[in-house]
């Protein structure tokens, strides 16, 4: 996903992408961050115990918490809640 | 998912989609117009200095019908940029539309994340083009206008104005009618475009100032300051 977006919505897109073991490119690539910034979103996620960092053979991984389920249930619920409420677009 | 608010983003993808390929289309119209008059300017430059029939041409038909070519290029060059983004998320709503039907009942997390992301990609894909929306109302305004005028300047066979007042006389041509008449639902149409846009814009911006309350929440569940 590229384009203008939040902290809160990179930290999301991480977040749900990383449910399975991911390795670092392939979050970065994903969530279309470079590896300055990618290392500063994962470093937050891990100081905060919302993603962990696993060995794989010789390569990193890394899979989300389970405290991270609550951060992406409250996100879902606030997003989708945008189209709950009046107005709406329509031709 | 509730299904209703996947129903509403839906339909709102959709909405939008239409305004943006009517939106390219009256681009394309207006630089079409303005393609024709400047022809026909040329060709009556070209024949008063060549022969000694008595041709008129105007400068400031060719100067408003260079304008407008100008305008519609731009403007299809603009509208191009929201269309694809529309387009794109369009088509990965349509591919949820098919799994969703495909799918059991137990995939219901998966497909709740996945309506989600199209709408962050919906709300980034505004963020990117807040912009030019918000140009495109004006765009489309002034596009009306410029139809209109290139229409009833192509229409025009003679035209006079002192300080008395005006006076004109429209080309003999039977089909001259109906063009007017496909002239002004194009110009009206192009109006209708702008308001599309306005409303549009009016509700996404409403939704971004949500998003942004609702920043604290998600603040205080990361247990962080950004500060």
């Amino acid at each position: 996903m590229s384009g203008r977006r939040t902290a809160y919505e990179i930290y999301w897109e991480i977040l749900v992408f990383c449910r399975k073991p991911q390795s670092f490119t392939g979050i970065i690539n994903r969530c279309d961050l470079n590896s300055k910034t990618g290392q500063e979103y994962l470093g937050f996620l891990m100081e905060k115990e919302y993603l962990m960092e696993t060995i794989e053979g010789d390569k990193k991984r890394y899979s989300s918490t389970g405290k991270a389920g609550e951060y992406i249930t409250l996100f879902n619920s606030l997003y989708q809640k945008l189209f709950d409420t009046a107005p709406t677009f329509k031709l | 998912m509730e299904e209703s608010t996947f129903r509403r983003f839906q339909r709102e993808v959709r909405h939008f989609f239409a305004v943006s390929v009517m939106n390219i289309a009256f681009a394309a119209l207006l630089m079409a117009f303005g393609l024709m008059v400047v022809v026909q300017e040329v060709v009556s430059i070209w024949e008063t200095f060549t022969t000694e029939m008595a041709v008129t041409f105007s400068p400031v038909v060719l100067i408003v019908a260079v304008s407008a070519m100008i305008i519609g290029l731009g403007w299809i060059i603009t509208s191009a940029r929201v269309f694809e983004g529309i387009e794109s998320i369009k088509n990965d709503l349509g591919q949820l539309t098919k799994k969703n039907r495909s799918q059991i009942e137990s995939d219901n997390d998966e497909r709740d994340e996945e309506l989600t992301r199209l709408i962050v990609r919906m709300l980034s894909h505004y963020r990117d083009n807040h912009g030019t929306i918000h140009r495109m109302i004006y765009v489309c305004m002034l596009g009306s206008c410029s139809i209109f005028v290139l229409g009833t300047i192509a229409s025009l066979e003679y035209f006079s104005a002192s300080l008395n007042g005006f006076s004109f006389t429209i080309g003999p041509n039977p089909l001259l009618l109906p063009s007017m008449v496909i002239m002004v639902a194009f110009a009206i149409a192009s109006l209708i475009s702008s308001i599309y846009f306005y409303q549009f814009s009016r509700v996404w911006d409403e939704r971004l100032k949500e998003i942004e309350q609702s920043e604290d929440l998600l603040e205080k569940t990361l247990e962080m300051s950004l500060g």
